[in-house]
């Protein structure tokens, strides 16, 4: 048999009807078309693509630009990039302390820090008088971390204000707590202010939750200080240039011999971050 | 950019190719369809312009249309609508005819790529130096591979089919 034939002949089989003529004027009218629309889909994705994406980054930077509350639940926002350990510069005494150095006599003592001037360890603590988590942290954590370290010479506490934007009466219950600081009766403030937070970010009545902890006649100094004190806010405006420096954005946030801790993280957390920085 | 004047080539050898694919694929606009797909293919291949184009091209457009005969998109749907028999053939022998399409395409599907290309291109009425160009084959030894080529086809189309020629 002759194979070559065989194959042939069915090969054969498979010939195009003479009748059909494929058309390559029309195949390449059908392909540029195709082409066109290919790319004018192209481009539409592109432009598309690149409309979201500067859409996105816009939206990125209004979020992450106003600083944060850590409180997931008053003040919610994205958790930035993690920095544990930035590069901070050290930390610095309080504006109180350098204002007083420069205007007020040398013995007054300063109200926004607590415990030994010679701790091993600086902590500067980020706070707003509106934020849920800073209230928190100031009721149940500070207390602890005082009794621990604070009052045994091993830390440093200065406080830091730095409030959010979002927060209507903030800022002006930071005034008021300075003022009360000025008049003696710093802590007693803020305590009451942390406890109070649910009453006066409802009525907006800071100066009456305040007067609830501070006697009535240096309230009355707290009262002048508020209304008719120009430099009121410096302390204030020197906490938040501090933040600024630091990349401070969210509250609480509390930074130690540089090291930047998360107010979010628990008590214990905290502890070994303060334990190791002791141990160095 | 290079000088590959591809509207010149589209013309000079769109047809050709049509016809090769549709020897595998067994429906006409599929085959259409794929022969400019292999071309554009070839337009956006710039290493290959020159002298090589037209040997690529061929492979190129075998291997397209021997993939959609294995893909399961292929022929049976279409198989109805390959032209009408030829007047002079009877229904019987139109479905015979239709069937032993049918089986050679099978055949030609479960061949090795190489043989069932030469095959094709062979019947398509390649040269032999046309197809040692197309498949990058030793020309003195093309006519060896054919014959291999052909051995192995029978081979598979009677352990598939039997000898018996439908309806001819």
């Amino acid at each position: 048999m002759d194979v070559s034939r065989w194959v042939d002949d069915r090969l054969s089989s498979l010939d195009a009807p003479g009748n059909w003529r494929p058309d390559p004027a029309t195949a390449f009218g059908k392909l540029c078309r195709r082409e066109r629309v290919r790319r004018s889909r192209w481009f539409l994705w592109a432009t598309l693509s690149a409309t979201a994406v500067a859409a996105c980054a816009v939206l990125l930077l209004l979020v992450s630009a106003p600083p944060a509350c850590a409180n997931p639940l008053g003040c919610s926002q994205p958790a930035p990039p993690a920095r544990s350990a930035s590069a901070l510069p050290e930390p610095r005494p309080s504006p109180a302390v350098a204002r007083a150095h420069r205007s007020v006599p040398a013995h007054k003592p300063n109200f926004k820090e607590t415990g030994s001037p010679t701790a091993p360890v600086i902590c500067e603590l980020y706070s707003d008088y509106e934020c849920p988590h800073c209230a928190s942290f100031h009721l149940e954590i500070v207390p602890q971390l005082v009794a621990r370290y604070i009052d045994t010479g091993k830390v440093r506490l200065i406080q830091r204000d730095f409030p959010l934007a979002r927060h209507r009466y903030a800022r002006m219950a930071a005034r008021y707590a300075n003022a009360a600081g000025e008049a003696g009766y710093y802590r007693e403030a803020v305590d009451r202010l942390f406890r109070t937070q649910a009453v006066w970010t409802g009525d907006g009545n800071i100066d009456g939750q305040v007067a609830h902890a501070v006697p009535p006649a240096a309230m009355e100094k707290v009262r002048a200080l508020v209304r008719n004190e120009p430099s009121a806010d410096d302390s204030l405006a020197a906490d938040e240039a501090t933040a600024r420096e630091n990349h401070i954005d969210r509250t609480p946030t509390l930074v130690c011999n540089r090291e930047v801790i998360a107010g979010s993280l628990s008590l214990g957390e905290i502890q070994a971050r303060l334990d190791r920085l002791l141990a160095q | 950019m290079d000088s590959f004047d591809f509207e010149a080539f589209f013309h000079a050898h769109y047809e050709r190719i049509a016809r090769v694919i549709a020897r595998v694929v067994g429906d006409h606009g599929r085959a259409e369809d794929l022969a400019a797909e292999a071309l554009w293919k070839l337009w956006r291949t710039p290493q290959v312009h020159g002298q090589s184009a037209g040997g690529w091209l061929y492979r190129t457009a075998v291997r397209m249309g021997l993939n959609e005969l294995r893909s399961g998109r292929r022929r049976l749907r279409y198989e109805a609508l390959w032209d009408a028999p030829p007047s002079g053939l009877t229904p019987e022998e139109a479905h015979a005819a239709a069937e032993e399409r049918d089986q050679v395409r099978q055949t030609l599907a479960v061949l090795r790529e190489r043989q069932a290309e030469l095959l094709i291109l062979r019947a398509s009425g390649l040269s032999y130096e046309e197809l040692a160009t197309a498949l990058g084959l030793n020309p003195a030894s093309v006519g060896t591979l054919i014959g291999r080529a052909q051995q192995a086809f029978r081979k598979e189309y009677v352990k598939l089919y039997g000898t018996r020629r439908n309806g001819r």
